[in-house]
């Protein structure tokens, strides 16, 4: 199946959302990794973004350039953060996790495109188990984490 | 044989670690079951889909509940 080498991962920086739009402003790449669907209904805007669903993550990363940071984010900042490691797991050193996710980028009033109702749709459909879970706190399954700085 | 689960707990998880027990004890074989809950933890052997199952520190099977066959295939 893979030859995977187990490595020691660092915690991985997470920034809020004020400062991720402070950090695109100044030339940062936002990687949206929700799905198609989601990012139909409500996506970030007025910064340089890609999107690469979680779901393609594993074939696609490379995508992802080396040489600038990079903030990854999701409706929460789970997926997102499941992202970001594996970035880092890849050798990436500029990464780093937004947290919370769209729905507090959108309580921000930053902008976006699409509706902002659609943001507890996607909320929603954040999780990486497919609806089969029992959530827990620390996992990637969980809910969104409770507060933030911002 | 050391035997390490991987996933935040899901119901596929413990699918996948009670299937591993299951067929180790049919099979007279014995293993020891570690589940790694923690994402950090899991994305640190490379893997981004759950379940995933490491054997020998190699990632054997990832992204789904194995078949019963696969984990002999594991314990021979």
């Amino acid at each position: 199946m893979s030859e995977a080498v187990r490595k020691d991962l660092a915690e991985a920086r997470e920034v809020c959302p004020t400062t991720a739009q402070r950090l695109l402003s100044g030339g940062a790449l936002l990687v949206d990794v929700r799905e198609a669907t989601e990012v139909a209904a409500v996506g970030f805007a007025g910064c340089d973004v890609v999107t690469i669903p979680l779901s393609q993550f594993e074939d696609r990363w490379q995508d992802v350039p080396r040489d600038r940071d990079v903030i990854l984010a999701c409706a929460v900042g789970e997926r997102s953060l499941k992202a970001t490691y594996f970035l880092m797991y890849q050798g990436y050193d500029r990464v780093m996790n937004m947290n919370p996710g769209i729905a507090r980028w959108v309580q921000r009033g930053f902008p976006i495109s699409g509706s902002a109702e659609a943001v507890a749709a996607s909320e929603a459909a954040s999780s990486c188990c497919g609806g089969a879970s029992e959530p827990k706190a620390s996992a990637c399954c969980g809910g969104a984490p409770a507060s933030s700085c911002c | 044989m050391d035997i390490k689960v991987l996933g935040p707990g899901c119901a596929k998880c413990k699918a996948t670690a009670d299937l591993i027990s299951r067929v180790a004890d049919q099979a007279g074989k014995a293993v020891t079951i570690e589940k790694i809950e923690d994402m950090r933890q899991i994305v640190s052997f490379g893997v981004m889909t759950t379940p995933a199952v490491v054997v020998g520190g190699k990632v054997v099977h990832k992204g789904s509940v194995p078949s019963p066959d696969q984990v002999l295939g594991w314990l021979a």
